[in-house]
């Protein structure tokens, strides 16, 4: 009862530690007359609020979408690096109830040459407008516009193995899943199914 | 006579309690977190995971292979050479089933925080597939050959022998046409990324996976 009656009456005290700012939008903002009170978009412009707070939540992904590492050697890989891609040695189902196709990681063979993949990247992102950055054995899509946990953001590695065979890695780098997920099945798996590594013919 | 029949009724029931042990609910988790990588919170939490596989065919508190296999392949129809290996070094009690504590302390060498060392000797064992203490080239094509064929991917022989030699040409330093442990560890030294399966990022947030230990949580808050 005492409660409502100080909600009533805008009785209230901030604690000492709050900066004056802070107080005197807060007094602003609980004031029991609706005719008075502060409106949203005077918030907004208040000092305090224009502070410190980002304008728009970047994520480090997003920022870093142009350092595209072209630095240090691609690892070839060795018998190891195939080895461990099984799926027998990957224990994170134990932990996850999704089905394989919701993985987040997309991994297939190609003869290649690596060109052609980068080639195939290229027109994937151009349709689904996406802007690209790219090296030899590198490739990284970032949406334009924001998802709903930020750009989409899709990173593809190429790793030779052998003369005539690489292994291409893409992974979601940023973004939502689902969104990531619906990509891969309508956009990008489409465009690289003719080039996907099948099975030499039995001579 | 009768001393004879109560010797072996005690004898039994021993036997029995030892299997009625391993089965029963969470008995000690502040040793096995004493022992492992895990918070005594993980523990529970990685409990809440253990029954919910132990349970999927037999409800007997114990993880049989085929239970293992539904776990990771969402299907026990899937025979992985992998799944197989893993599973042989999770038992170390080498009974064909995985008590809770057989289950722990496997998985925490796949915590983030696992010592590194930890790391390389399980991938080695796991690796090792006749367990002779080296790994052999056979041994490397059988499993190379197995994971692509899991990806529809076969190789010529001729390419899969490239790669091999390419490999053991950088690994078996001492020349001797196997990688023993010593070999094994510089070139994971050398390749960090050959360690990438052996960590599990869920590992560090299952307590918020399996929250409902909360409810069942059997340590005290302090």
């Amino acid at each position: 009862m005492v409660m409502y009656r100080k909600i009533y009456r805008g009785d209230f005290k901030c604690p000492p530690w709050f900066s004056s700012e802070a107080r005197r939008l807060i007094t602003k903002l609980l004031d029991p007359n609706p005719a008075t009170r502060i409106t949203i978009p005077k918030v907004m412009e208040s000092s305090w609020f224009n502070k410190s707070v980002p304008k728009v939540l970047v994520t480090k992904a997003e920022m870093e979408f142009d350092k595209l590492d072209k630095g240090n050697e691609p690892e070839t890989l060795n018998a190891f690096h195939i080895i461990s891609l099984s799926e027998g040695f990957d224990l994170s189902p134990l932990f996850q109830g999704k089905k394989m196709e919701e993985k987040e990681e997309l991994r297939f063979g190609t003869a290649g040459p690596a060109s052609c993949v980068i080639s195939r990247l290229e027109e994937v992102a151009k349709a689904g407008k996406f802007s690209i950055m790219k090296t030899e054995t590198k490739v990284k899509l970032q949406g334009l516009e924001r998802g709903r946990k930020g750009k989409l953001a899709i990173a593809a590695e190429i790793f030779p193995v052998a003369p005539s065979f690489l292994v291409v890695e893409v992974r979601k780098d940023n973004g939502d899943t689902l969104e990531y997920n619906q990509f891969c099945s309508k956009e990008l798996r489409p465009a690289l199914k003719d080039i996907l590594w099948t099975s030499p013919p039995p001579s | 006579m009768i001393q004879c029949i109560e010797g072996f009724q005690t004898l039994f029931l021993r036997c029995c309690d030892l299997d009625y042990k391993q089965s029963r609910g969470l008995e000690d988790p502040e040793l096995l977190a004493r022992e492992t990588v895990f918070s005594v919170s993980e523990i529970e939490a990685l409990y809440e995971l253990f029954k919910k596989i132990s349970s999927a065919v037999i409800d007997d508190g114990l993880i049989n292979k085929e239970e293992f296999q539904l776990a990771l392949f969402k299907t026990n129809k899937k025979e992985s050479l992998f799944a197989d290996r893993v599973f042989d070094l999770f038992d170390t009690k080498h009974n064909g089933i995985l008590g809770f504590e057989e289950f722990a302390r496997a998985l925490s060498v796949f915590h983030p925080n696992a010592p590194v060392d930890d790391k390389i000797d399980f991938s080695f064992q796991l690796y090792d597939l006749k367990q002779q203490g080296f790994i052999e080239r056979q041994e490397v094509k059988q499993m190379v050959v197995a994971t692509l064929a899991e990806s529809g991917m076969n190789l010529s022989d001729e390419v899969i022998e490239s790669i091999i030699d390419k490999t053991f040409e950088e690994a078996d330093t001492k020349h001797d046409g196997k990688i023993d442990k010593e070999e094994w560890r510089s070139l994971v030294l050398q390749h960090p990324s050959l360690l990438k399966n052996m960590t599990l990022q869920y590992l560090k947030d299952i307590t918020t996976t399996f929250p409902s230990f909360v409810f069942h949580s059997q340590v005290d808050d302090t």
